[in-house]
């Protein structure tokens, strides 16, 4: 293997990790929503909130 | 830090100016129920920030609706350092009629005199200085839309902070004016904060009230019988109060206002003009079939204006190959201007990709990380992004109907229709939002009042086809439209829409009348004027949408080729097996598994040994839609074969798909029934749980497979052989009965 190629799959496997570790944080901060962030929605804040239903 | 709440009629403004404050991009919806909770911004521009706060738009303080409630309840209890009574100008005494309640607080106050432009147009005048006098605090006048005067009004609701407000009612020179100094005196005594509000309230028997004060309750109502005389509403205190209201407003405010001239009873205004043709009794409803079919002609037809069928000849030059530009315009006709952008689009994801390979060749990279970066996270993500553009033009499309004040009219107009499948107009709000998206389309069924009603539309909504399978759509109608002489990809598309449409209500109807049972709800709705769509908020809604399409691009589709391509390329015992030997693969084995599930839908057992990647597809849609096209780029070049030259990014892969695997164009139209109708993402299924309670929710997703199941396989079996319509026929009939025979004995059973 070529040192480009450890480079590419460093550079692969930080990103995943990055990806992962940021939807976790998403999914903390109670952002799991449509996806589409919720900057904007009208209903940001009851997207991944407890509802009177639970 | 200092908070100020945005409080006022439904359509006045509220969230417009709440985006000219804070700089948010929140959507402006023309119908109740847009805003259901409160949002929260910061106003930068004044020496210290202050937080802004959203209200839902109510029309008075009394406990009937949950916007209502919510509005109280945060002004009772949070005390806000500052009220923003946001009024529109156009419609004064309306507007006015929740001012006379919010006087009743003694939080600091002011008046933004919100659309004077448009009253302007008419030749109408509102004499501010005198409004200010009247009301007794300051009134800014205020374009929400343009931004005019938004920091003035803001120094005016600083310096409002200033002066103490003494709360007033405009009540008290009324038939109840004693009745209500009594009360305010007895919670005086019990220290309650804001004793003039809850007087009030108290003596028009709101139900909180009642319930928090009931001695002080009980006085109010027996001092009203006591002294009372000459009532005319027989003891409705309630109607009494809000005569007396108006009567106040059409006697010290209206005189403010000057019109032009003046309207006639049956004079008709430009929306009523409009609304006369748009919500006609007949013509609505085709009117809007013909809008919704014209936006999808012109994100979605390579043949715009059907130029290329009606002159023949421009139709044989344009399906003559040429270079970029020309491919980019013409197809078999002129293309769409969605068809346009979306070829501009696969023609830099094609050069970015190019390039990527290129230059990693050239820097000598492993075949197999080449293979990983370009086919598998490169070609599933350029497969995605491609059908941006698309789904953009179609959100600007919907942004604007919705912006001008056409979606309410809709809503109105299918209220009528709904309620024969056993819900109101009021459940259309929630499914065109899920056009978009379908979880803020499930939260917005809170503005729905009946539980069964609000469960049911909660359980249709994903039939509701999202932006998120919009690639599916395009890509295998794209494809099927390649195999079909004079079928173009926009009427498949249409199509598919309206069979969700279709399979939606009824399912509706079934669920009213067995395990939903009930009315439809009352549906009152105010209907807003025309009026243009603000450009600027158009724009940035769009770039939101764009934005957030790109980072879901680049964190869950990505993490999902990556993993498609590992699990395609590698075997159990963690070999690599590469592209000849993908039979081989992790990926092949458990498609090969679940493939049989799918086979009276027509992408099962009956495709050869690479039909597997249909399955796969299907069941990798329920982490995101976007997956299904994904997983296609992905294992496009595992499969092997040529993409077709000239096509599509994404039609193409799905015409090597079909070209590999031997399905039908009766198996793919299945493919994009089951994809549109089944379970849909995760995060939707997050929502729905949370909205319908855990207890109920596993009959929803059961719901979701039955259904899905159920109608792709009516779509392939009819494909194959039309006339299995008349055993399916036979067997609706069938079921009709039951359902029939079922509500006849529940409703005796009722009415016992």
């Amino acid at each position: 293997m070529k040192p480009i190629d450890y480079i590419i799959i460093g550079g692969i496997a930080i990103a995943v990790a990055g990806i992962v570790i940021y939807l976790i944080r998403q999914k903390k901060k109670g952002k799991t929503g449509c996806g589409c962030g919720c900057n904007g929605c009208p209903h940001a804040d009851k997207c991944g909130a407890k509802t009177d239903n639970e | 830090m200092l908070t100020f709440a945005l409080v006022g009629n439904p359509n006045a403004g509220k969230t417009t100016l709440f985006n000219a404050l804070t700089g948010s991009t929140a959507h402006v919806g023309n119908w109740p129920g847009v805003t259901v909770d409160k949002r929260v911004g910061t106003y930068k521009k004044s020496d210290e920030p202050i937080d802004i706060v959203d209200l839902p738009g109510i029309y008075s303080l009394s406990p009937y609706t949950p916007e209502e409630v919510i509005a109280r309840n945060f002004i009772l209890d949070e005390r806000p350092d500052c009220l923003i009574n946001i009024i529109d100008a156009t419609n004064l005494e309306r507007n006015l009629y929740l001012t006379t309640q919010l006087m009743e607080l003694d939080v600091p106050m002011v008046v933004a005199l919100n659309m004077t432009d448009a009253l302007d147009k008419r030749g109408d005048h509102i004499d501010v200085k005198a409004l200010e006098k009247r009301i007794g605090f300051p009134v800014a006048e205020i374009s929400a839309l343009k931004g005019d005067n938004i920091d003035g009004l803001m120094t005016r609701a600083m310096e409002a902070l200033k002066t103490p407000r003494k709360a007033f009612s405009v009540l008290k020179e009324s038939a109840l004016g004693s009745a209500i100094s009594n009360a305010e005196i007895a919670l005086k005594l019990k220290e309650v904060e804001a004793p003039l509000f809850h007087a009030v309230k108290l003596v028009e028997k709101d139900s909180i009230e009642v319930e928090t004060h009931p001695a002080e309750a009980r006085a109010a109502e027996a001092f009203i019988k006591e002294n009372l005389i000459n009532d005319q509403f027989n003891g409705d205190t309630e109607a009494a109060i809000a005569d007396a209201r108006y009567k106040y407003i059409t006697k010290y405010f209206s005189s403010t206002l000057t019109r032009a001239r003046k309207y006639g009873y049956d004079e008709l205004s430009k929306s009523d003009k409009a609304d006369k043709v748009l919500t006609h009794k007949w013509a609505g409803i085709p009117i809007f079939l013909m809008i919704m079919f014209a936006i999808f002609h012109m994100t979605f037809s390579e043949n715009f204006l059907y130029l290329g069928s009606i002159i023949p000849s421009f139709g044989e030059w344009c399906a003559v190959e040429g270079g970029a530009a020309k491919t980019i315009f013409f197809a078999t006709g002129l293309n769409s201007p969605g068809i346009i952008f979306f070829n501009a689009m696969e023609l830099l994801t094609g050069s970015i990709g190019e390039g990527l390979a290129a230059g990693l060749e050239g820097l000598g990279t492993n075949p197999i990380l080449l293979s990983l970066l370009i086919d598998g996270a490169w070609g599933g993500i350029a497969s995605v992004l491609s059908f941006l553009p698309q789904i953009l033009v179609l959100f600007l499309f919907f942004s604007i109907l919705e912006d001008t004040g056409y979606m309410a009219r809709v809503a109105f107009m299918l209220d009528r229709i709904f309620r024969r499948f056993g819900v109101s107009g009021r459940a259309f709000m929630p499914m065109i939002m899920g056009f978009g998206c379908s979880v803020p389309a499930m939260i917005n069924t809170r503005t729905m009042a009946d539980e069964k009603e609000r469960q049911a539309t909660v359980r249709v909504i994903p039939f509701f086809s999202c932006g998120a399978k919009l690639p599916i759509l395009l890509a295998i109608s794209g494809a099927i439209a390649t195999r079909v002489d004079g079928l173009n990809a926009d009427l498949i598309t249409y199509g598919m829409y309206l069979l969700g449409i279709v399979v939606a209500l009824i399912s509706l109807l079934m669920m009213r009348t067995t395990t939903q049972r009930g009315e439809a709800s009352p549906f009152i709705m105010e209907l807003p004027a025309y009026h243009m769509p603000g450009f600027r908020n158009l724009m940035l809604h769009l770039w939101d949408k764009a934005k957030h399409f790109i980072e879901k691009a680049f964190t869950i589709i990505l993490i999902s080729c990556i993993a498609i391509w590992f699990l395609s390329n590698f075997g159990w015992s963690w070999n690599y097996v590469g592209e000849e030997g993908m039979d081989q693969s992790i990926l092949a084995s458990i498609g090969k598994l679940i493939q049989p599930i799918f086979t009276p839908l027509g992408f099962g057992s009956q495709l050869n040994e690479n039909g597997w990647v249909f399955a796969v597809a299907a069941i990798l849609g329920l982490i995101a839609k976007e997956d299904v096209i994904a997983a296609f780029g992905a294992l496009a070049a595992c499969i092997g074969g040529t993409l077709a030259n000239g096509m599509e990014e994404g039609v193409a892969e799905v015409v090597l798909m079909m070209n590999a695997t031997g399905i039908s164009n009766a198996a793919l139209v299945s493919f994009i029934a089951f994809n549109m109708l089944t379970i849909p993402c995760f995060a939707a299924v997050a929502t729905a749980r949370g909205e319908i309670g855990k207890e109920k929710f596993k009959w929803t997703l059961l719901f979701w497979v039955v259904v899905s199941y159920l109608v792709s396989t009516i779509v392939y079996t009819v494909g194959v052989a039309v006339w299995m319509i008349a055993i399916w026929a036979a067997a609706a009939v069938f079921v009709a009965v039951g359902i029939a025979l079922y509500n006849r004995y529940m409703d005796k059973k009722e009415r016992k």
